[in-house]
């Protein structure tokens, strides 16, 4: 974030450096994740979800998840959050931020203070840690997320996604509410969360006004801050921390506690010896929530039996799809800075029906254009099936750099009006699971929601996601949605990564848009499905990408026919080296990334029906991932 | 500096390209009428992030700044409201 804001600085003052390249190249989240991997030598799949302030609860929760359905065998999972300029004054213009003290749940309260941090955790699988020896802290028990459609800063007051988190995380780890002895509670400090999370509490803990006094309760946002991406960790390791040494955290600087908790708030020195289980809640702008469920580990008698077969993938049926693509004209568009001059792009025409209509909805306002493609398309996708029951939908989406459009305006603002003068209207936008949450508000999904970044390979990211809660019952549909949109801070960075004329002659042209998926867990009846995914083979430069490119393929059989996926950069001159079998050129509408790989596999879909054969669809991500899926409509 | 002077009179027609700008309507100026709520369902339709987006641009166009949030409240019912307020506030210009 730091290195985007350094970048959009320079570009508006019409500056030409050359720490602009490592800027454009640098600044999107995925490469803090690759930088991690190549230092481990990890080369495994990656995911990263943007769910706000709930990420970090979330990351815990989903790899849990991937170990349950049998994706991967251990994973290292966490929350980070480095503060930027950006975010700083973003919470400033909502006046969310204390004047003078962080007070969780003192009725004084007024508001945040946020903190910068980051904490990881290693999961694996019980038989696993049993066979090398491991010394078992505790057991990830139980996960429970969804999403409150209220407003896209303010929780409902009624508290009823956070309780639905809680109870459903609860559920899971097979525990009774009073069986739970201690809460990390999200308590930011500000009027509006407190009051609605207290109320939550209540809900799940009491009898809707009462919690009985032995559940001990604390926010710990009033020691560390509001740590934003991180804070979901931390706090998940504060609730491990609790349930191992029977050590509270305090929930500081109260001097008058709400009385929804009055008695449950944990004072400083409490200790508490008989704790067998913790939870963690976490909310998130955009209506994020997410508990996780922590209990102390009983060996079980039974042999560990660390070959376990890995479970074949549930194939997932296609049910519906969905398009917004560019118009077929290509047009214009400049860079901020005017050295970058103009470049031929591929737009979406948004005066075009369902896009105008659209944009009446509410939610929509003050959007980034993105979500109103998401939305598009995500209709479109659900057309085939109107009554796909809301409650058992699910909604994966997939960004690369999410709403630019929303983000650069805001910090342009701040840039030439000043902080003071920062847009309280378009900070909330420039989050990455805002368009998400748009979308889910449209069509009523309060179900699980995930926004998931990174480069092209995010959509094969997104797509496992939707297979593991289709493999656990979560849900019974899934739209898994691929959207990008473009914005002159993009076109200087393409130009100063050397991706546009007159530096790359292939015929590159930047494009815009989205794709969905309605996805559900294949039937026999269903004959289109995706049958085989294998992602997270990353490479370094483009010296090893070939090579890893391959390792990915021969993860396929090799009697199929392979899409090419025609893209104008230096990944399609390895692809078009690469050996083996038919090859099927797939339309090219610019290179949209995500929504790309969205569009490609809808069109590799179409040619698996026509050919009557299973199609490879390769999915290169241009920042360090290969992926490829694999599809039959046999 | 400021001056003990009353603001002048800002038009309606300022006030709702003010509106419609800030927050980023989907409707025309003139559909906004002179004491239709700005706030709320059954008006305008805008919320508590436009409330402060207002305040943000009516500090940055007219150089008064709020503070209160019931001051803000009352002032911002309506165009009308908001154009009686303004009007009573000391004149300050918005770059002094």
């Amino acid at each position: 974030m730091a290195l985007g804001e350094q970048f959009l600085r320079s570009m508006l003052a019409q500056r030409c450096g050359p720490g602009d390249l490592f800027h454009a190249a640098r600044y999107q989240s995925q490469h803090q994740i690759h930088d991690l991997q190549r230092y481990f030598g990890f080369d495994g799949p990656v995911t990263i979800i943007a769910n706000a302030c709930a990420s970090g609860t979330n990351a815990i929760g989903h790899g849990a998840d991937l170990i349950r359905s049998s994706a991967c065998d251990c994973v290292l999972t966490g929350g980070y959050e480095a503060l930027t300029e950006l975010i700083y004054v973003g919470f400033d213009c909502l006046q969310a931020m204390s004047p003078d003290c962080c007070r969780p749940f003192d009725v004084g309260r007024n508001g945040l203070m946020l903190g910068e941090a980051a904490a990881f955790a290693v999961l694996e699988s019980e038989s696993r840690a049993r066979s090398r020896g491991a010394r078992i802290i505790c057991e990830v028990a139980g996960y429970g997320h969804g999403a409150d459609l209220h407003h896209l800063t303010q929780p409902n007051p009624s508290g009823s996604a956070t309780v639905a988190a809680m109870k459903s995380a609860i559920a899971q780890a097979g525990l009774d509410a009073a069986e739970i002895g201690y809460v990390n509670a999200h308590g930011t400090g500000t009027v509006l969360n407190d009051v609605s999370e207290g109320t939550a509490l209540a809900n799940a803990f009491g009898d809707g006004s009462i919690i009985p006094a032995r559940l001990r309760i604390s926010s710990t946002k009033a020691a560390i801050g509001h740590t934003l991406g991180a804070a979901g960790s931390i706090e998940a390791l504060f609730a491990i921390a609790a349930l191992q040494s029977g050590e509270l955290p305090p929930n500081l600087n109260v001097r008058q506690p709400e009385p929804t908790v009055a008695t449950n708030l944990v004072a400083a020195g409490e200790r508490w010896a008989d704790v067998r289980a913790t939870l963690t809640v976490n909310l998130g702008f955009g209506g994020s929530n997410a508990a996780l469920v922590f209990k102390r580990h009983k060996s079980s008698p039974r042999s560990p039996s660390p070959n376990q077969a890995r479970k074949a993938m549930v194939p997932l049926a296609i049910r519906g799809v969905g398009v917004v693509l560019p118009s077929e004209a290509s047009s214009r568009m400049s860079g901020l800075n005017k050295a970058v001059g103009e470049h031929v792009v591929r737009c979406v025409d948004r005066t075009r029906e369902p896009l105008a209509t659209l944009q009446n909805e509410a939610r929509m306002r003050r959007a980034s254009p993105l979500a109103l493609y998401m939305l598009a398309a995500a209709q479109q996708a659900l057309a085939v099936d109107p009554a796909v029951p809301r409650h058992r939908l699910g909604i994966v989406a997939s960004f690369n750099t999410g709403a630019v459009v929303a983000t650069r305006r805001f910090f342009e603002g701040v840039i030439k009006s000043g902080q003071r003068f920062a847009s309280p209207n378009l900070f909330p936008e420039t989050v990455f699971n805002s368009p998400t949450s748009h979308v889910a508000t449209v069509l009523g999904v309060s179900g699980p929601c995930y926004s998931i970044v990174g480069d092209d390979a995010a959509w094969v990211s997104a797509l496992r996601v939707a297979a593991s809660w289709l493999a656990n019952g979560l849900i019974e549909y899934a739209l898994v949605i691929g959207a990008v949109e473009l914005d002159p801070i993009v076109i200087d960075a393409f130009a100063r990564a050397g991706w546009l004329p007159p530096h790359n002659r292939t015929g590159y042209v930047p494009g815009e848009g989205a794709g969905a998926l309605l996805l559900h867990r294949a039937e026999a009846q269903d004959n289109l499905r995706i049958v085989q995914m294998a992602d997270g083979f990353g490479y370094r430069n483009r010296g090893d990408a070939p090579a890893s490119a391959r390792r990915c393929l021969a993860q396929f059989p090799s009697d199929v026919v392979r899409c090419h996926t025609g893209r104008h950069n230096w990944f399609g001159r390895i692809e078009e080296r690469l050996a083996g079998g038919k090859r099927v050129t797939l339309p090219y509408h610019g290179d949209a990334f995500v929504a790309s790989a969205a569009w490609n596999t809808i069109a590799a879909a179409d040619l698996a029906r026509r050919e009557k054969r299973k199609v490879l669809l390769p999915v290169w991500g241009l920042t360090g991932e290969c992926s490829a899926l694999l599809l039959s409509a046999e | 500096m400021n001056t003990c002077e009353v603001m002048a009179e800002v038009s309606l027609d300022d006030l709702r390209k003010l509106v419609v700008e800030n927050c980023v309507l989907k409707i025309k100026p003139e559909e906004i009428g002179e004491d239709t709520p700005l706030f709320g369902p059954d008006g305008v339709g805008l919320d508590s992030l436009d409330a402060l987006q207002l305040t943000i641009a009516i500090e940055q166009q007219f150089g008064i700044v709020i503070t209160d949030a019931n001051v803000a409240r009352e002032a911002m019912g309506s165009l009308g409201s908001l154009r009686r307020w303004l009007a009573q506030q000391p004149s300050r210009s918005a770059n002094s």
